[in-house]
């Protein structure tokens, strides 16, 4: 198991720490990366923005070991790197994700020497094939207190709040001798009160020489606690800035790409009297949503902008009948309804598309045919009995309508690219003729090419007197095809932008 | 991506899905090269009278099983049944009205293990385990561990005589495969259930009551045990609280052997039958070797695991 390799003991702050050099990486039809240059300095914190594809998620998983790098070098303390693997990347670095990886059912001293029991004991027990758990507790308790913190280091990680686990966490890079911890979105499932105690945790992190790598889409975070900024933007580093020598708004131009006003083909306003939809004070019982009211016309597109946690994909859920309804309205071509299940949903003429389409979309063992009917059974059976013509005629419809592209249509789902397997999903929708079709996320995991495609059926779909909601944290998209375009956060509409003059900047700002 | 993978992917799901056919159809080959007595007319009888037992058990284990679950509890229930059946008829009830009641019993048994499994959270080889044992102390119960014998001529042709030259379990087991294969490819309730086992999420939320159909799963998986027991009951012409536990190894061991996967999704009737029938053969070859039981249970062991190996191997290796 990983450990501490220190490269010199040449260690001054402000030291160019961590180096990248020319860094590429691609992707079949996309240059993720192309020549990033970042370097990073020692003991500060260093933050990382740039929109969805911009590439920042490739840049982490080259310096946590999961990709490997086309062309560039890491360089740690002046010395070249390789990372070959995760374990070869914690030997420096450890990223902190969104979700926990801690093991609930252990405690808070044994979650934070996972796999490295001898490391209390120092070189002396390094070979020992008994834990010295009384050290194991002492060195833990230690390393809680550096971060200004006292607790029992023998709790169980599940008794403890969102907080503390990531404090456990963050604690746990630093025992196992951590001197780079990546933090990805790390307020994301933080309470906001939590927040002022994640960068009291950073700050005790710079106090004892560690490098904070800081990524997060909320730019008033990265304002309040970063030393400096890296913008990425299309897979190319825009410039690496002093925080304190630049402003909210620039960041934001800077992150942008070519203002897409230009490109926009549809007439922005859509007529707000044949509402289709109409949704009064929605409140989930799990609060995810709190009192959310709009409403959705008849041709129309509308968008859904929100970052993580600020419930832009419980809007679809909880419309398909996946999200229990604490209070409101929904109200549907006039007539209330409650969606209490996805199959009441369908009925009522509803079609949701989840943006993981593999875990909740597709049942990839089965046939293309089998998957486009799976809302419909009743629909295509008599007396229970599949009406195997009829299925077949629907199935053929549909997959044409949606320009499929296939060999079989009794070939297995998972034998579709991305684009297609959304295709599918759309036609699907297309025999259940819904009246109101909601996509979270619709090209995540399509590759560019199919993207305008699928804009397409979604731009004709609404032409027909449907009605359109995208969830999507691309805000490019957003623009190309909505009408108009609610921002979201913390489980309420902050605002509804009519999509005429609006700029994917004044989008940006309005989110950050 | 594209074309040169999905023509990959059509090919090697069909071979893996009848390896275990494959193999087993090549150890029957070579049993009755080795033993020609095996392809005697009154040996394939008896072979597909013994088979049809566990055929039966496996029909109903294969629903439970493209759930991805499990049935631990349907050999039990056929000895539950069986005992029930011959104590019924005992006492004067009419053949027909001792069958109903006691398929509806099972029925009833089978709804207990879906309602665990569904709406208690409980894993579905810790609900039919328990049912397992629950069902065992009903057949104790209730023949105060004494055999009971029965003589209704009625209730004795079922599992005795023939029509046309055939033996009735053989009729009953290849018409049951065939509803079954028939319900399971072109119904409503078929196609729900591949699509659960295929990923229940996915079926939630295409608007599939998940719930309802895996505790029909359990519910016929019990049905078609208690069918079972109440064939071999009258075969043996005696209800007999011996009969039960141990068999379900059999059944799962014939839904795999037909290619199912134990993670749900895939399976059929036929194939299972097939499955059904190679153990059956295997056994009653081996018999005519003069091999003992205990041994064929080694064997038989084996080429079940073999089965499996040909399926799980490549994917152990690939992820490698």
């Amino acid at each position: 198991m990983p450990k501490k390799q220190k490269t010199g003991n040449d260690r001054r702050p402000n030291k160019e720490f961590l180096e990248l050099v020319e860094i590429s990486k691609s992707f079949p039809g996309v240059q993720a990366l192309d020549r990033v240059s970042i370097s990073v300095r020692q003991g500060e914190v260093h933050g990382l923005v740039g929109q969805n594809g911009a590439g920042k998620s490739t840049l982490l998983k080259i310096l946590t070991g999961a990709y490997r790098q086309d062309s560039g070098k890491i360089i740690i303390n002046g010395e070249e790197i390789r990372i070959k693997t995760p374990a070869d990347a914690q030997k420096w670095m450890y990223m902190i994700y969104q979700e926990r990886t801690l093991v609930p059912d252990l405690t808070v001293a044994e979650n934070m020497f996972i796999g490295n029991w001898s490391l209390p004991g120092g070189e002396k027990r390094k070979n020992a094939k008994i834990v010295d758990w009384k050290t194991l507790n002492t060195e833990a308790e230690k390393v809680i207190k550096k971060l200004g913190f006292d607790f029992d280091v023998k709790r169980l990680v599940r008794d403890l709040g969102a907080h503390e686990q990531q404090l456990v966490e963050i604690a746990r890079a630093l025992a196992i001798g951590g001197e780079i911890i990546i933090m990805d979105e790390p307020t994301a499932a933080l309470p906001r009160k939590d927040i002022e105690n994640l960068f009291e945790i950073i700050r005790q992190l710079k106090k004892n020489g560690v490098t904070v790598i800081y990524v997060s889409h909320h730019l008033q975070e990265i304002f309040d606690i970063t030393d400096r900024i890296t913008v990425l933007k299309d897979g190319k580093k825009v410039g690496t800035y002093e925080t304190s020598s630049i402003d909210e708004d620039q960041v934001i131009k800077l992150m942008v790409g070519k203002d897409l006003g230009q490109e926009r083909k549809l007439t922005a306003n859509v007529e707000q009297k044949n509402i289709l939809l109409e949704v009064k004070d929605l409140t989930t019982k799990d609060n995810i949503l709190k009192n959310i009211s709009f409403s959705l016309a008849k041709n129309e597109v509308l968008g859904i902008a929100g970052l993580i946690g600020s419930g832009k994909e419980a809007v679809g859920r909880t419309l398909a009948g996946l999200k229990k309804i604490e209070s409101g309205e929904i109200i549907l071509e006039g007539k209330k309804i409650l969606p209490k299940s996805p199959a009441y949903s369908i009925n009522q003429g509803i079609g949701f598309l989840p943006s993981d389409r593999n875990l909740e979309g597709l049942v990839l063992g089965m046939s293309l045919r089998e998957n486009v009917t799976l809302n419909i059974l009743k629909k295509i059976s008599k007396y229970l009995v599949i009406n195997a013509p009829k299925e077949q005629s629907l199935v053929n419809g549909a997959v044409k309508d949606v320009n499929l592209v296939y060999s079989s249509i009794e070939q297995q789902a998972d034998s579709l690219s991305g684009g297609n397997r959304q295709r599918l999903l759309i036609a699907r929708n297309l025999c259940a003729d819904s009246s109101i079709l909601i996509f979270n996320e619709p090209t995540q995991g399509v590759d560019v090419g199919a993207r305008e495609e699928i804009y397409d059926l979604i731009r004709n779909y609404a032409a027909f007197g449907k009605g359109v909601i995208i969830a999507s944290s691309d805000l490019s998209e957003l623009l190309k095809i909505c009408n108009r375009i609610m921002v979201m956060s913390a489980g309420e509409i902050t605002t509804t932008f009519n999509n005429d003059t609006l700029t994917e900047d004044r989008l940006l700002q309005e989110l950050a | 991506m594209g074309k040169a993978v999905s023509q990959k992917n059509k090919k090697k799901i069909h071979l893996a899905d009848f390896s275990g056919i494959i193999l087993g159809v090549l150890a029957v080959i070579i049993l009755s090269i080795a033993n020609p007595k095996f392809i005697s007319g009154t040996n394939l009888g008896n072979l597909g009278q013994q088979a049809s037992i566990n055929v039966l058990l496996s029909l109903g284990m294969l629903l439970v099983i493209v759930t991805g679950g499990i049935d631990l509890s349907v050999g039990t229930i056929a000895g539950f049944a069986g005992v029930l059946v011959a104590g019924y008829i005992t006492q004067g009830m009419p053949v027909f009205w001792a069958i109903m009641l006691v398929l509806l019993i099972g029925a009833f048994l089978g709804a207990f293990s879906g309602v665990m499994v569904v709406y208690g959270g409980v894993a579905p080889f810790i609900a039919t385990l328990c049912m397992q044992t629950i069902a065992r102390g009903f057949t104790l119960l209730y023949t105060h561990s004494r055999s009971i014998f029965v003589s209704d001529e009625t209730f004795l042709w079922i599992g005795n005589a023939a029509v046309f030259g055939i033996p009735i379990p053989i009729i009953i087991m290849i018409v049951l495969t065939i509803i079954l294969q028939f319900v399971m490819r072109k119904t409503t309730y078929g196609r729900s259930l591949y699509a659960y086992g295929g990923n229940p999420n996915a079926s939630y939320l295409a608007g599939i009551n998940t719930n309802l159909v895996v505790l029909k799963a359990y519910i016929y998986s019990a049905i078609f045990a208690s069918f079972a027991g109440i064939v071999l009951a009258s075969r043996m012409a005696v209800g007999s609280p011996l009969v039960g536990p141990g068999m379900e190894g059999n059944a799962i061991a014939a839904v795999v052997i037909g290619g199912a996967s134990l993670a749900g999704g895939t399976g059929n009737a036929i194939n299972t039958l097939i499955g059904a029938l190679i153990i059956g053969s295997i056994s009653n070859a081996l018999n005519l070797f003069g091999m003992q039981s205990y041994l064929q249970k080694v064997v038989i062991g084996f080429i079940t695991l073999g089965a499996v190996l040909i399926r799980s191997l490549p994917e152990k290796l690939k992820k490698n």
